[in-house]
């Protein structure tokens, strides 16, 4: 089970990986994205997560047909056409790349030499939908609440911002 | 180490490396899409430390907790990505182009 929880997790990142790289042709990026979700999924499952890997799925599934959707409507999105980013620009952002995953690799580490990961509890506790509910609705009322203004806050900004796109469209 | 330990340790590296695939695409891809796309992975790395957390902590008081914020960083991710392509959207009608480099000026 170890080799296949290894196993999923690569296939994830490297899908991960080639969604950024594909970039330029963003149905095949959505493409990789999507197997990157499938093998997380998986993976996620394997940990334990259970119903939380149902729900990271689902998510990030609708999050990437959001993507989609808007892709439609963005002119020539297959290929975005843009110019290579000049040189120092280029060695200037490899360079931050290079000392962020520097940093990441010796926060691993060091959580890694101390132990923080060894630590296990009694017994795997993940919460199913019934439980998660209960709380959301309970003890975090008011963040729920917030939540919801939030969700309807986001649709009116879009709703207003894409107004403007539907009148142009209509004048054609 | 035994396997439930070691198991949470890659699914928290992986996170860790998933983060660092989300910056690349935030900060390396010129195209408004593309670093969407990469602050997805960003946020969806966040949820999978956030999972591996609450396995390993394996405390049944707080698994309802951690499945709460898991959704609510889950909800907020398709949020952002509905609202920021909007803006896309919007910045392509008015200006023609998806290049990040062009949005450089703080203009109202």
């Amino acid at each position: 089970m170890w080799v296949a929880l290894g196993f999923g997790l690569a296939v994830a990142l490297v899908s991960a990986f080639g969604a950024i790289m594909l970039g330029r042709n963003l149905t095949r990026s959505l493409a990789a994205a999507s197997v990157f979700f499938a093998a997380l999924g998986f993976a996620l499952l394997l940990v334990g997560a259970g119903f939380l890997s149902l729900v990271v799925v689902i998510l990030g599934a609708l999050t990437l047909a959001i993507i989609q959707v808007f892709g439609w409507m963005l002119v020539d999105v297959d290929r975005d056409r843009l110019p290579p980013t000049d040189r120092p620009t280029w060695l200037a952002r490899s360079l931050a790349f290079l000392l962020f995953g520097g940093g990441l690799f010796l926060l691993v580490t060091a959580a890694l030499v101390t132990g923080e990961f060894a630590i296990v509890g009694q017994r795997l506790a993940i919460a199913g939908p019934a439980e998660i509910g209960a709380f959301l609705f309970g003890p975090l009322q008011g963040a729920t609440i917030l939540i919801g203004l939030t969700i309807a806050a986001s649709l009116l900004a879009v709703l207003l911002l894409l107004q403007d796109d539907g009148q142009t469209r209509g004048r054609r | 180490m035994n396997f439930l330990s070691s198991s949470i340790g890659l699914l928290l590296i992986g996170a860790a490396v998933l983060f660092w695939i989300g910056m690349l695409g935030l900060l390396w891809r010129r195209s408004l899409v593309g670093m969407l796309v990469g602050l997805l992975f960003a946020w969806i790395s966040v949820a999978m430390a956030a999972i591996g957390f609450v396995v390993l902590q394996g405390d049944p008081e707080n698994a309802a907790a951690g499945g709460a914020f898991v959704l609510c960083v889950l909800v907020l991710c398709c949020l952002q990505t509905a609202t920021g392509l909007s803006i896309v959207v919007a910045r392509i009608r008015r200006r023609g182009t998806l290049d990040a480099d062009d949005a450089d000026l703080l203009e109202g």
